[in-house]
């Protein structure tokens, strides 16, 4: 029976009419070097774990490394709303098959989001194995903890999975308990930023046994490895608990009806509504109207709004402790931390809008191609909404600096809006071609795209797509002139908008061409899970 | 004097896929103010034809001609003169019935407020104002459908191309569509529609073609079959199925029984 699922989920993803080939090179290529990068890191973590002279250090450097894989593992698809494939359990619940299959299957598919850390734990637990401290008796108590370490963080992030979705249908407030959740999982940086006392941290450490991440250290060290074991297990037990309930509530909710159904009318007049119709004011139709429907359709797509809500905080507490450090290198960043933060949201919110603009539109993209506009528009329209959202990101992202008490002035603020929308230039324009060469459909509700991939992609081409904004702030550097900075900044908004309009000329062409395949890519519906 | 143009005028067109054609050599033509069907099986070409009437996908050869101008060269003005009903969606799920009718008619050129009261009353009209503020995501399938077709109207097209546009809709809803079409066509406006259900063609049409793999097998005019004996399903299935007629192998398998 799970075999079946699996077959008709990978015949569903078969490549047809050569439409999805250049998205699978794509995809390909984006995977070769994100687990690439991984793989690197893992080789060198095992190397570390191998060498009998970093023994001493095994205790503090594996609880700190367990507990950031986990915070990642169990915290990344939440920020990114890319929690790799799922079960459709609409489809799948039509046919008599029990639960626990069920729930086997979507364990199984874990694996397909966060694989990176196995990657890792992989490399330590090799690492160690290898070392000769850890012969005989040792190495199976480190093989043991490292996959029970794995299953824990699994089944957890099966039941997250399953919880998020489900908040995402209901309260009215989830995206502010998504927030406290990141900052709540965030604390350590929150703890070393309030500069509170030694002792106290101490006790808090992630090598303390009670922690997760503390047993299974003292487990695979064989260090008071009984009760480690003992606490392992519990955490096993308690993971599996929760992600099997989870499971069951989202099975019985489905059961039950969705509670979409129940949506109340949406209100009429507002101040949203006055927000929605500010292009409106500024713009002529058609643009005007599509900058505005698509200022209301992202605002109503909880996975877009979670995503925004988390760039203008997520960036802050991350960099906490580096913006902390007044002296050096980090300087430069506590000075620039509107800056550095904002363009981490522009980062983030690229998979979920200019990355693939048509995402969310699905088969109603067919409407751009028979309505008697331009194509033209319509991307123009996209990306100007994007970039009328940075605006308030940025206000919000200063208002969060003042509350940690970073360095907020109205030329920072000034100097940032400039920055991020000549930034934006440059990923609107590469964006645009990506949304028309490699458009995949995106579900509003679930939380199953390419996340991870996506923003690594995005940020290891920042260096390269910013480089003429760090040319203003190198020349702004060893001239110590702002009339400089702003020099240079001026030609790299020119040629912004050369690059801008080159990657949009560029997009409305293969979109005229590829038209047909963008539709059949938009309209394009799953198999029993939910991967696009 | 009116315009003496058809309609649509298609002269042998094509659609090939990886060698095989979608749409063989189709001839046609649709006098204006008519009521037109177009028929045939699953996969015999008629959204592949729809979609390429409308320019959403290119033809491979052959001529195209809506009220008199030829696609895709006057696209954007044919685009302006004709009203659409897509087999897919063409519905954004994430705005209110009234927003999307706004948003429909503002990208007709219609002036803000001229969409906004157009939309209203065809809200109205469809029996969907109780529903203009829940998003469209929360419409079933025959309020979607009717969405669709009030967002059709919107800019008083004279032509409408419709694929399935009954489909997933309860009979007073279906009943409300037809006498809203019937109505556009005595008004001038001519329509040219694909539906399974044949009772509804036959009613609805004065004149119909029947297309099967990617040809057209037929060209009825209504009031011929009406006089006659034989129903416009038996004469589908005639022609689709051939000799074969519909199989009954069904009766083959045991454990079916």
């Amino acid at each position: 029976m799970i075999l079946a699922i699996l077959r008709a989920q990978v015949l569903s993803m078969r490549i047809r009419r050569g439409g999805r080939r250049a998205g699978a090179i794509f995809t390909a290529f984006t995977s070769l070097l994100f687990y690439g990068f991984w793989t690197f890191l893992g080789i060198g973590v095992l190397a570390w774990f191998s060498s009998p002279d970093n023994a001493v250090y095994f205790t503090p450097v594996l609880s700190s490394g367990l507990f950031f894989t986990m915070l990642y593992w169990q915290l990344a698809p939440v920020i990114t709303a890319g929690f790799g494939a799922s079960l459709d359990l609409r489809k799948l619940r039509v046919y008599p098959i029990p639960h626990r299959k069920l729930f086997t299957v979507e364990v199984l598919l874990r694996l397909t989001n966060c694989a990176e850390m196995l990657i890792i734990l992989t490399g330590a637990t090799i690492g160690l194995m290898r070392n000769p401290a850890s012969a005989g008796l040792r190495g199976l108590l480190v093989l043991a903890g490292a996959v029970l370490f794995a299953a824990i963080n699994i089944v957890l992030s099966a039941g997250v999975r399953h919880w998020i979705e489900r908040l995402f249908l209901r309260t009215r407030f989830r995206e502010v308990a998504m927030i406290l959740l990141v900052v709540v999982a965030l604390l350590p940086q929150l703890l070393f930023f309030l500069n509170l006392r030694k002792a106290g941290l101490l006790r808090l450490a992630p090598s303390q046994i009670f922690w997760p991440w503390g047993a299974v250290t003292h487990m695979m060290l064989a260090d008071r490895a009984v009760p480690a074991a003992l606490l392992v297990l519990l955490y096993t037990g308690l993971a599996f608990w929760f992600g099997r309930r989870q499971f069951e509530h989202t099975i019985r909710e489905d059961d039950a009806g969705s509670p979409r159904k129940a949506a109340a009318d949406l209100k009429p007049a507002g101040f949203a509504e006055r927000l929605y119709r500010l292009p409106s004011r500024l713009l002529r139709d058609p643009i005007a109207a599509m900058t505005e429907k698509e200022l209301r359709t992202l605002f109503r797509i909880p996975r877009f709004r979670i995503v925004y809500g988390m760039s203008a905080v997520f960036g802050i507490v991350l960099y906490l402790p580096t913006y902390r450090n007044p002296r050096g290198a980090s300087s430069f960043l506590r000075e620039h931390a509107i800056t550095v933060t904002a363009l981490y949201g522009l980062l983030m919110l690229g998979p979920i809008s200019y990355w693939n603009a048509f995402g969310f539109d699905r088969s109603a993209v067919q409407g751009y191609f028979s309505w008697p506009i331009r194509f033209r528009d319509a991307l123009v329209a996209k990306n100007i909404a994007v970039a009328l959202l940075l605006l308030p990101q940025i206000a919000a992202i200063a208002l969060m600096d003042r509350l940690v008490r970073l360095p907020v002035s109205a030329g920072n603020v000034i100097e940032t809006v400039a920055v991020i929308l000549i930034a934006a230039l440059y990923w609107f324009g590469i964006g645009n071609i990506f949304s028309v060469r490699m458009p995949r459909a995106m579900d509003p509700q679930k939380m199953n795209q390419m996340g991870n991939k996506m923003q690594a992609l995005s940020i290891w081409t920042a260096p390269l797509l910013l480089l003429p904004i760090v040319l203003a702030y190198w020349a702004q550097a060893v001239f110590d002139s702002k009339l400089i900075f702003a020099g240079v900044l001026l030609i790299a908004a020119i040629l912004g908008g050369i690059f801008y309009y080159i990657g949009l000329d560029s997009a409305v062409t293969a979109a005229n061409e590829r038209r047909e395949t963008m539709m059949t890519e938009l309209a394009r519906s799953e198999g029993p899970m939910s991967v696009t | 004097m009116g315009d003496v143009t058809p309609a649509i005028a298609v002269r042998d067109l094509r659609k090939v896929y990886e060698g095989k054609a979608a749409v063989d050599g189709l001839t046609l033509t649709v006098p204006r103010g008519s009521f037109f069907g177009f028929l045939g099986p699953n996969g015999a070409g008629k959204s592949t034809t729809i979609r390429m009437l409308t320019g959403l996908i290119p033809a491979t050869s052959g001529s195209i001609e809506l009220l008199g101008l030829p696609m895709p060269a006057e696209e954007m003005a044919i685009k302006q003169r004709i009203g659409l009903v897509p087999d897919e969606s063409l519905l954004f799920d994430r705005l209110t019935g009234a927003e999307f009718l706004e948003f429909v008619g503002r990208m007709y050129n219609l002036p803000r407020p001229l969409a906004m009261e157009r939309a209203g009353e065809l809200l109205e009209i469809f029996e969907l104002s109780n529903e203009r503020r829940k998003l469209i995501a929360e419409y079933s399938k025959g309020m979607r459908k009717r969405v669709a077709m009030a967002a059709s109207l919107i800019h008083r097209p004279e032509l409408f191309l419709m694929d399935e546009p009954f489909e997933g809709v309860d009979a007073v809803g279906a009943r409300l569509m037809k006498e809203i079409l019937l109505d556009q066509v005595r008004h001038g406006a001519t329509i040219f529609l694909t539906s399974h259900v044949l009772e509804v063609v036959e009613r609805l049409c004065d004149r119909a073609a029947i297309i099967n793999e990617g040809k057209i097998v037929a060209d009825v005019d209504m009031r011929d079959l009406r006089a006659g004996s034989e129903t416009l399903e038996d004469l589908f299935v005639r022609l689709v199925t051939g000799e074969r007629g519909v199989g009954r192998e069904f009766e083959k398998l045991e454990w079916l029984a």
